[in-house]
């Protein structure tokens, strides 16, 4: 159908600001916008489906066990994120609450249940342990 | 007022009633500058075993190919930040995955959108797309205006930063 169209956005707030480069655990974040996917935490903790992570990358993960959110985090334009009003959206309370020791003691079947609507599926019970033990690898 | 403009504001007002913080509209065209930096990105190899995004690129760089005879792409942000935190020595979670799948959420709603549009329109020809079609969200996002593309390749809005989920 036709529509009228908004204008593009034509400026770029980013200006000399490298927060987000300087603060990437693996350094994915290359000059001219460009992101390696192939470096990225995300990528390595739910896209890559290998049982065995890049040993280039121990001690780099910075404890985060499924995604990553540090350039996100670091970006000076998210002091101005507001809670979102989508209630299926609100945490499960597992993901605030659970320890490191919870989660490495979780059956799949305990997996299953609590996670059953979760994006986590998409690492499998296979994936979070693979990366909870990586993580784990790191600290010894 | 015109039919589109009648449409466009019709559309933009039901986008609110569903609960998407932002929607902006664009015309459907090829996407010829992003063709060839997608192209030389999985030339380089930096999509890494993600084999899919090699898939339909044609598509992927062109609406009119994924939905023929398409006119405008509407893209919609949902804002997901979370008001709480996890504990500190907990294993951390991307915060887009601390409550139920987005995909889930967000194909309900398109589907609603969809019907709400017919119901009011007519019955237009349309897809909603949340990752499930090689669609290239952030470009469509910064088309209509909604923002730019941050060095970190996240969409970012000026009013409310980039913790959003895209779809079309």
């Amino acid at each position: 159908m036709e529509l009228e169209y908004d204008d593009p956005f034509a400026k770029d707030f980013c200006g000399s600001c490298s927060k987000c480069i300087d603060a990437c655990p693996t350094d994915a974040i290359l000059p001219n916008k460009v992101v390696d996917g192939s470096r990225c935490i995300s990528y390595f903790t739910i896209e890559l489906k290998e049982m065995l992570l890049p040993s280039e990358m121990h001690n780099k993960f910075d404890n985060w066990m499924f995604g990553c959110d540090t350039c996100q985090d670091v970006c000076p334009w998210n002091r101005f994120s507001k809670p979102t009003t989508e209630a299926a959206f609100n945490p499960i309370p597992e993901v605030l609450n659970l320890s490191t020791k919870e989660w490495e003691s979780m059956t799949e079947e305990t997996f299953k249940k609590i996670f059953r609507h979760s994006p986590m599926k998409r690492s499998k019970f296979k994936g979070i342990q693979r990366n909870l033990s990586f993580l784990q690898q790191q600290q010894s | 007022m015109s039919i589109p403009a009648t449409h466009t504001l019709l559309v933009k007002q039901l986008s609110k009633q569903l609960g998407f913080d932002y929607c902006g509209i664009a015309k459907a065209v090829p996407l010829d500058e992003d063709a060839r930096k997608l192209e030389a990105w999985l030339n380089k190899g930096m999509h890494g075993q993600m084999k899919y995004m090699e898939n339909h690129f044609d598509l992927r760089v062109d609406p009119t190919k994924l939905v023929p005879g398409a006119k405008s792409v509407i893209t919609l942000l949902l804002n997901y930040f979370p008001s709480q935190q996890q504990n500190s020595d907990a294993p951390k979670i991307a915060k887009y995955a601390y409550g139920n799948d987005y995909h889930e959420i967000i194909r309900a709603k398109l589907n609603e959108f969809l019907f709400m549009i017919r119901e009011k329109i007519g019955d237009i020809q349309g897809r909603g797309f949340v990752d499930s079609a090689p669609v290239l969200e952030r470009s469509w996002a910064k088309k209509s205006g909604l923002g730019w593309v941050g060095k970190n390749g996240n969409l970012i809005t000026k009013q409310n930063g980039s913790y959003f989920l895209l779809q079309h």
